[in-house]
């Protein structure tokens, strides 16, 4: 059936728009996390070349190799974005047939690997720039592709870009991809210009790549190194969770204790992929928190925990598709909740009676004990199946308990007077109408 | 001070007639699991046996369980290791909620969450980890205070009302999950068991089914409330396949008097007899409960019809000397 214009009257339109990938999809994630989607794909190249699994830092306590050579050049300025890797490089046929394609066709990515969804590199693209230049070479080919998105977005049917060149490798020198973005997209510039962007940036890749970091990928943001940043644990005289279990070809570990006294961070979860990542310091009902465990609240500032979810098959783990959180409705995800809820449970009792709110503040046996813990790593913490326990030394039962409250100055000093002293001190007068009473009043 | 003394210290567990009814009850119930299938010989007892192990005692005595944890949070650690009845009786020093995570979850346990205190958030929480952490087959039962000494304490009728509110929004808090807003109508000595019975009963259904290991149900099997001078609730059930529920569900099992599926608790009360009342009731048994023969002595006729259901499980104290 057709109209008089040829068209065909029992379709129904469902094209994707151009708007729909530039100006859109963009909206649901911030400028670091664009940028964390480009190291992403770079440190998916780095573990597909190496077959590193940085999980192994947490499953026997150290890798049995290390990431070598991988670097990750990250340099911007108020004009200008660029990221450049030494992890391999992308050939010309997978730049072709599979790179640029908006959503992944359903292929597994790396094993162990961080590349899932076929949208992070190109949202972050469009989110940053107007013009984006990559270059890409591996061992045997290079190519080169220019974007101009207004011109790009200017075509609504053409859902492809092209080569400015390819072909075989000249010089040798680093194989790897660069990314230069040298017209920025209005507002980007004067973001990656602020004072505390850079600071931001610096302190979400120490965190959300901490194992990779730890395996020797290194990663430079305007010409300074990144350290990795992983929380430390307390340890003796307090046994931390360590929990591990397979759900759906998916293998979950979950390490959870006390943060040191020291520590003022408010901690609660941290959730991984693949090692990377996805939730950070979570204290809402993602995690449990008033679903199952009671509400987020100051006192549970020292509760550290991390859950570790890793797959040979990226699909499984329950990340989303901006690597932000995670989809909580997923089998995987609910089962490791159900498991987190459970070993949660005894630190929170413990962090409950740290702080109670009926007892005198002085000498709280549980906040001494966190004084004086000791502090351990959590690769340190590799072996066996535990839960969270406190070794308590044979406990001295304390005998005395003080006492403080007020009471209206005539009537103390009433008492001082009658007492035969009128410069008697405030506590001995408590103690003497204390004693008063016990001999009066109780059998002893 | 108050954290070495325990509900121990104020009674002497021998002696409360009814929580001795209340388990001889259980152990019933317990033994009419056995011919379908239940191995409880086999399971692990978990429980909090206090000093007196009474609990631990009889279940070894009638269910032959022969695998015991006592968990005692006071620090009476010598105490509790000197009265320690069998040497298959492990003890764990510290919180029921430390002990939980621990538990072998191949494993089918028999566990009996004793609390001397009206539920809160805590025991809550074990509650509903206990019922996640045991294998299908697990029988899990909680026992709490079912009154509000605070409220009951109160001076007059305005801090009453006022202690009434207070803890009518804390429950509405920490009930949210389980029950609709609790007002303070429900806090009444007559009616708090059974908001705390649905509060307990729906906590393990709830977290029954939400168990993404196994495919299991929960079947309510004990309500009872009973005083021994504080009002106690204990509300209990099995863990078990959702095949395995329904095969129950359609046997003669849950017809066994000492079965309480409803959510009404029901009350057990027995009267306090010498001994020589109880011989005489035990010889007239058919007869008084006819109403054909004239009692030798004074009792209600209330007392009457509760000693006559609860006959077989009445305790007689004597004094030993050793």
């Amino acid at each position: 059936m057709s109209d008089g214009a040829g068209q065909d009257l029992n379709v129904i339109r469902a094209d994707p728009s151009k708007a729909f990938f530039i100006d859109m999809l963009t909206r649901d994630i911030s400028i670091v996390e664009c940028i964390l989607d480009l190291i992403d794909n770079a440190v998916d190249q780095a573990v597909e070349q190496t077959r590193i699994n940085v999980m192994e830092l947490l499953e026997r306590g150290e890798l049995q190799q290390r990431v070598e050579h991988a670097e990750i050049r990250i340099d911007f300025s108020r004009e200008h974005f660029s990221i450049s890797d030494s992890c391999g490089g992308i050939s010309v046929e997978e730049a072709r047939q599979k790179v640029f394609l908006f959503g992944n066709p359903g292929e597994r990515g790396a094993e162990h690997g961080l590349s899932v969804y076929g949208i992070g590199m190109k949202r972050a693209f469009f989110k940053l720039g107007n013009v984006i230049h990559v270059h890409s070479q591996t061992e045997t080919e290079y190519f080169d592709v220019t974007i101009d998105v207004p011109e790009w977005k200017s075509h609504p049917h053409e859902w492809q870009f092209e080569f400015d060149k390819f072909g075989p490798t000249q010089d040798g020198g680093v194989t790897g991809t660069q990314i230069h973005i040298p017209m920025l997209r209005e507002g980007i510039g004067d973001r990656l210009s602020s004072g505390s962007f850079s600071r931001d940036l610096r302190n979400r890749i120490s965190s959300t790549y901490a194992l990779f970091l730890s395996a020797g990928v290194r990663v430079v943001v305007n010409g300074v190194p990144v350290e990795p940043r992983m929380p430390t644990v307390a340890g003796e005289p307090f046994r931390p969770v360590r929990r591990t279990f397979n759900v759906e070809e998916v293998e979950v570990l979950i390490l959870a204790s006390l943060s040191p006294r020291h520590d003022r961070t408010a901690h609660g979860w941290y959730v991984f992929c693949n090692g990377r990542m996805v939730l950070e310091a979570d204290k809402s009902s993602l995690t449990g928190w008033g679903d199952g465990l009671p509400n987020f609240h100051s006192k549970f500032n020292h509760f550290v925990g991390f859950v570790y979810f890793g797959s040979t098959d990226v699909r499984k783990l329950p990340w989303r598709t901006t690597k932000q959180g995670v989809e909580k409705e997923s089998p995987v995800y609910q089962a490791a909740l159900d498991e987190m809820r459970i070993q949660a449970r005894p630190i929170i009792d413990y962090l409950n009676t740290m702080y109670p709110t009926d007892l005198e503040a002085e000498g709280v046996e549980e906040r001494e004990l966190l004084d004086n813990a000791a502090i351990v790593t959590l690769p340190s913490l590799w072996k066996g199946e535990t839960t969270f326990e406190v070794r308590r030394p044979a406990r001295q039962v304390r005998t005395h308990v003080n006492i403080q409250y007020k009471r209206p100055r005539d009537l103390v000093e009433k008492i001082a007077r009658y007492l035969g002293d009128p410069s008697l001190a405030a506590s001995r007068i408590g103690e003497h109408t204390f004693d008063y009473f016990v001999a009066n009043e109780i059998d002893v | 001070m108050s954290d070495i003394q325990g509900s121990y210290s104020r009674v002497n567990y021998l002696l409360r007639p009814t929580k001795q009814v209340e388990r001889k009850m259980i152990i019933e119930a317990l033994q009419k699991l056995l011919p379908l299938g239940y191995d409880i010989p086999g399971y692990r007892y978990v429980g909090m046996g206090s000093i007196y192990y009474v609990d631990f005692v009889l279940f070894h005595k009638y269910l032959h369980i022969t695998d015991m944890l006592c968990v005692e949070v006071r620090p009476i650690e010598r105490r509790m290791s000197f009265n320690r009845p069998y040497e298959f009786v492990n003890l764990h020093m510290g919180k029921m909620a430390e002990v939980l995570p621990q538990l072998d979850r191949a494993r089918s346990h028999l566990m009996w969450l004793d609390y001397d205190t009206p539920p809160n958030e805590q025991i809550l929480s074990d509650l509903a980890t206990a019922v996640k952490v045991t294998a299908p087959g697990s029988v899990v039962i909680i026992t709490v205070t079912a009154q509000l000494s605070e409220v009951e304490r109160a001076a007059n009728i305005e801090e009453m009302k006022e202690r009434n509110q207070k803890w009518a929004a804390i429950y509405s808090e920490w009930f949210r999950v389980y029950v609709d807003e609790v007002t303070p109508a429900m806090l009444t000595r007559k009616n708090i068991a059974l908001l705390f019975a649905n509060v307990l009963r729906n906590l393990c259904i709830e977290n029954v089914r939400g168990r993404r290991d196994v495919d299991v149900d929960f079947l309510p099997l004990f309500n009872y409330r009973y005083a021994d001078g504080q009002s106690m609730l204990t509300v209990g059930g099995l863990i078990d396949t959702t095949e395995r529920i329904n095969q129950l569900r359609e046997s003669r099992f849950l017809e066994e008097p000492v079965i309480v599926t409803g959510e009404e608790p029901v009350g057990i009360t027995v009267p306090q007899l010498t001994v020589r009342e109880k011989l005489w009731l035990d010889q007239n048994l058919r007869a008084v409960g006819e109403g054909a023969d004239e009692l030798a002595f004074e009792l209600e006729p209330a007392e009457v019809e509760s000693y006559i259901q609860y006959a077989k499980y009445y305790p007689i104290y004597y004094e030993t000397l050793v």
